[in-house]
């Protein structure tokens, strides 16, 4: 396992001495520090590398802290100059330098620099950037919109227009309230104007200067076939091409910043524009809310008038912009940054058709079989994010056009994600997913229910990352029908975990062979017991997509044996930590919402795993402590379990080794369980034969502990005893057994007389036997003390439970 | 939107932020643009949890086998870890947010962007980041030299994330790109 080296720690102090060296000057050596500076700039103008230099560790003392360093006067003064500085000098880099410098000390105010109005478009690299963060507060946004705007209505294109295109989207997208109406229609226009490229004839135009190749190509080589896009080559852009560019790269971010806007526009023909609601009312909600969310444009911009036709038109051009990018992105790239950006590009045309659909139903059965043609084309287990997002639209709209998604989802969830779990990235859309849209895939698809197996994986792979999201699906994922099978998958996450990573290191070595490599000599991790074939069915269960396919298997303890040697890998151990937060999730969601029978379904699974818990020895400790604390809470809600589960619970208790080991918790609550609940009290079908069965059983248990006692070994602690005396004499009051309890109780009092005295254990035993042999000596009593009432929530009345330190002292003479 | 870009130290010990940017001022509840040294505070709180998600990336998909896998592959950023995480309403960010990251050995790269962005089209610029400036960036996170070629990163920056702008670039641009940065850097 690649481990930390020598080399590791060396890097990390000199990273730490660098550190703290920058941090360790004083004012006063800042202060000359930065006055040499601004000589050496004044005097640079020929030879910048010294300059260069300085700036370079003037900007590490500042950045490398989050204390504020001052800086004297002149030098920012200085600094401010040469961003605006209208000649060639000086060097690019200085004033990039001195860019950073100044917003390294965002936010502030700097008057020299508040206005754009009158600068050069070269300087705009070094000033645009600090406009944007010294945000609205000083005004600098207002005052420059018009300035930016004039920049970006400009015929020609250039540098300076794309960078004051994306200046005007960075405002618009913080804060769209600013942006007044007759910008956004300006901004529609120039976008609408950029996505229609005229390059393509005007580089043909140039005749002369222009030779062919310069003409741009599709993506594969070919001949273009329409207008210029994103997916196009040229063996050279120009600013043009550039724009177009930019162009398709902001629709998405503008509509969605501007939706309330469109909604508007496009309910033109419903009610008036004056109505403040139309974001919550039109649309699908979830999307709905998700995108309010993000633009906080007030809905009270009232009273706009739709310029219909000019709306009218971008959509159109963004409409043919995007039928054009599905057309091209049939086409096969020739390297893989082009192929990734065919799917990039589907994806946000499939994210720009959402959001157009969303403002404008009337267009949502057009564009779905536009969307029908991308899913065609990426139904594929290589292609599951764009899928996956393909799928986003389908939940979104599939209603409106009758459109079952199911065999999407399933494709998705069965084959994608079994195939692709382990990749960061889509695991990552994958969750998301799955919490964006949970509302929508519980009520109206199986995807939660069925699938779970699968879901699981991700979490089994990445524990550490997905936490938190797990904890919010986990509910979702709970059915009436596979509770059951749920425990025992929680459960076995880590034994997932475990599984999944012999497959990995099993695929890896698979590949080296293939490449002809040799397998390393030592590895820490035998995964090869894992993938033999006898294993093969066990690991097949464990691994499986679906869930239906049966509670868990029989031979856990072949599964943790085999697995046994990845308890300490990383991945697994980091696993097991999480169960029990996972635990506690599920069985809040059960007593919250199952019924009665799948509770007493669920409660042998409980007690047979408590002994069959993977062999990690704290994820053990953790799981039975769930456990005990659950099972009480389960019996106080639904004492009849009691009774139901008498044969489980029975076999289970009359094992006093349990006692021994881990789950002696656990054991001892489930016999404090038997004493407190077993009563007709509780249960009307609970006859005195049944209280008698326990009381056997308990009676049996207790002369074993005895006689276990009268030999050698004490392991027994006195908590158990007295736990196991007390319930007996319980029972015994029930069911007409008092003089054999009185026996049995008598017995272990004096043979605990005769043992060396050991502490306090002892004492404590004898005094608890002598405390309810006196108390069954008066069955009245006895039958109050140790059979109280069950408590009324509206009885104000003193009961006969409250007086148990009177009923107490009747019995001491 | 891109909301901030940073390159960070990796190995276990204390976090070190290397370089910072956030391209649009942030605005508190109060209506006011957030301090400089909350907005440090917060993009530090970041860098820690790729920290700490690259060092369990690192100790639990790397082998053996997947070293001398390694060996045998080179190509489009292959040996950078990575991954994906959101953070939460309120931790660190006012809204929610998603992180995603590379790195390798000491330099880590995150982008921090909001949470209906094209991820795919995120993942890829980060790539083309990470793979122009490992070279910059390289003497400082190694700690063989106490400097930062800041010009040199912002310029990059700059290119392929115009003030926090994601673009669709295909590989002919980004080669022509790449020229003219070459050319700049050269004088």
């Amino acid at each position: 396992m690649a481990a930390f080296t020598n080399a590791d720690s060396t890097i990390v102090l000199n990273v730490d001495a660098a550190f703290q060296k920058a941090r360790g000057w004083t004012d006063k050596e800042i202060e000359e520090f930065a006055l040499d500076l601004l000589n050496l700039l004044h005097n640079s103008n020929s030879n910048p590398a010294a300059a260069i230099r300085k700036l370079r560790q003037l900007y590490v003392i500042i950045a490398w802290t989050r204390k504020d360093k001052k800086l004297p006067a002149q030098l920012l003064s200085f600094l401010q100059q040469i961003l605006a500085e209208k000649s060639k000098t000086p060097h690019h880099s200085v004033r990039l330098l001195a860019s950073y410098l100044l917003n390294e000390l965002a936010p502030k105010y700097w008057q020299n620099l508040r206005s754009i109005q009158n600068l050069e478009d070269r300087n705009t690299t070094y000033i645009l950037p600090l406009l944007l963060t010294q945000g609205k507060d000083f005004g600098y946004w207002l005052e420059n919109l018009p300035h930016l705007f004039k920049w970006i209505s400009g015929q020609s294109p250039s540098e300076a227009q794309l960078l004051a295109f994306t200046a005007v989207t960075a405002i618009a997208s913080n804060c769209p309230s600013i942006i007044a109406e007759e910008f956004v229609q300006k901004y529609n226009s120039v976008l609408g104007q950029w996505l229609i490229d005229n390059s393509i004839e005007s580089s043909r135009g140039r005749s002369q200067a222009v030779k062919t190749n310069k003409v741009p190509t599709e993506i594969d080589g070919s001949q273009i076939r329409g207008n210029f896009t994103i997916l196009c080559a040229a063996s050279s852009f120009s600013h043009d091409h550039l724009r177009n560019i930019y162009a398709f790269s902001v629709i998405r971010r503008w509509l969605l910043t501007n939706q309330s806007h469109m909604e508007k526009a496009f309910a033109s023909n419903a009610s008036t524009p004056t109505s403040k609601n139309s974001p919550t009312t039109s649309g699908s909600e979830v999307t709905l809310q998700s995108m309010r969310r993000l633009s906080n444009l007030p809905s009270s911009s009232s009273g706009l008038t739709p310029k219909k036709n000019r709306r009218d038109k971008l959509m159109d051009v963004i409409l043919t912009y995007c039928s054009r990018l599905i057309d091209q992105s049939e086409l096969k790239a020739t390297n893989i940054i082009d192929t990734t950006l065919q799917f990039s590009c589907l994806v946000e045309v499939v994210a720009i058709m959402d959001i157009i659909c969303n403002c404008d139903p009337s267009s949502i059965p057009s564009l779905f079989n536009k969307v029908k043609r991308i899913y065609k084309q990426v139904l594929d287990i290589n292609k599951g994010r764009t899928l996956l997002a393909v799928i986003q639209f389908f939940i979104n709209f599939g209603d409106t056009v009758v459109f079952d998604t199911k065999d999407a989802l399933d494709f998705f969830f069965a084959k994608v994600l079994d195939a692709r779990f382990h990749n960061s990235f889509l695991a990552f859309d994958v969750v998301m997913f799955l919490l964006e849209n949970q509302e929508k895939l519980c009520v109206n698809t199986q995807v939660f229910t069925l699938y779970f197996p699968n879901i699981f994986k991700i979490f089994a792979w990445f524990p550490r990352t997905y936490l938190a999201e797990y904890i919010q699906i986990l509910p979702s994922m709970i059915s009436p029908k596979t509770s059951t099978e749920m425990l025992h998958t929680i459960l076995d996450l880590p034994c997932v975990s475990a599984a999944l990573e012999a497959r990995h290191m099993h695929q890896q070595a698979q590949s080296l062979i293939a490449n002809g490599r040799p397998l390393p000599t030592k590895i820490a991790f035998d995964f090869g017991t894992v993938m033999s074939p006898t294993f093969e069915p066990i690991l097949s269960f464990v691994l499986r997509c679906c869930s239906g396919r049966g509670d868990t298997i029989n031979k856990l303890n072949i599964l943790h044996d085999v697995l046994k040697k990845f308890y300490n890998h990383p991945r697994v151990s980091v696993c097991s930590q999480c169960i029990p937060v996972l635990l506690n999730v599920f069985f809040k969601v059960i007593m919250e919402k199952a019924s009665y029978e799948i509770i007493r379904d669920l409660f042998p699974a409980i007690i047979e795993r408590s002994v069959q818990l993977f062999q990690i020895k704290q994820y053990q400790e953790n799981v039975l402590e769930v456990f005990s604390t659950q099972i009480l809470i389960l019996c106080k809600h639904y004492p009849r379990i009691v009774v139901d589960r008498q044969t489980e619970i029975k076999d289970y208790i009359s094992h006093s080794k349990h006692a021994l080991n881990n789950e002696r918790e656990l054991y001892m609550h489930l016999i404090w369980i038997v004493g407190e609940y077993s009563s007709s009290q509780y249960c009307s079908k609970y006859t005195k034969e049944r209280i008698l069965m326990y009381y056997e059983c308990i009676e049996s248990l207790t002369y074993e502990v005895y006689l276990n006692t009268a030999g050698d070994s004490n392991n027994f602690s006195p908590r158990f005893v007295t736990l196991l005396m007390t319930c007996l004499a319980k029972l015994s009051s029930r069911c007409d057994t008092i003089q054999r309890a009185q026996i049995c109780l008598m017995k272990i009092g004096k043979h605990h007389s005769t043992q060396p005295r050991n502490g306090n254990s002892n004492e404590f035993i004898i005094n608890r036997a002598n405390e309810l042999v006196k108390l069954l000596q008066l069955p009245n009593v006895a039958s109050a003390v140790l059979n109280p009432a069950l408590q009324l929530e509206n009885q104000g009345a003193i009961t006969k439970r409250t007086s148990l330190s009177l009923l107490l002292q009747t019995t001491e003479h | 939107m891109v909301h901030s870009f940073l390159i960070h130290s990796l190995l276990p010990g204390t976090c070190r932020v290397f370089y910072s940017i956030t391209f649009c001022g942030d605005i508190k509840a109060n209506g006011h643009v957030e301090d400089r040294s909350d907005r440090k505070e917060k993009l530090l709180a970041i860098a820690q949890r790729v920290q700490s998600e690259y060092s369990f990336k690192r100790v639990t998909q790397r082998s053996e086998l997947f070293d001398e896998l390694l060996a045998t592959s080179a190509g489009y950023g292959l040996n950078m870890e990575g991954g994906a995480f959101r953070s939460l309403r309120g931790e660190p960010f006012d809204n929610e947010k998603v992180i995603l990251w590379l790195g390798r050995e000491n330099t880590g790269f995150a982008l921090i962007s909001d949470v209906h962005e094209n991820r795919i089209l995120a993942e890829n610029t980060l790539r083309l980041l990470c793979k122009f400036l490992q070279p910059h960036i390289k003497n400082t996170s190694q700690g063989t030299e106490p400097i930062l070629l800041v010009d040199h990163i912002a310029l990059m920056v700059n290119r392929f994330l115009p003030n926090g702008q994601l673009l669709f670039l295909n590989q002919k641009i980004i080669r022509q790109f790449e020229k003219e940065m070459e050319m700049l850097l050269q004088t």
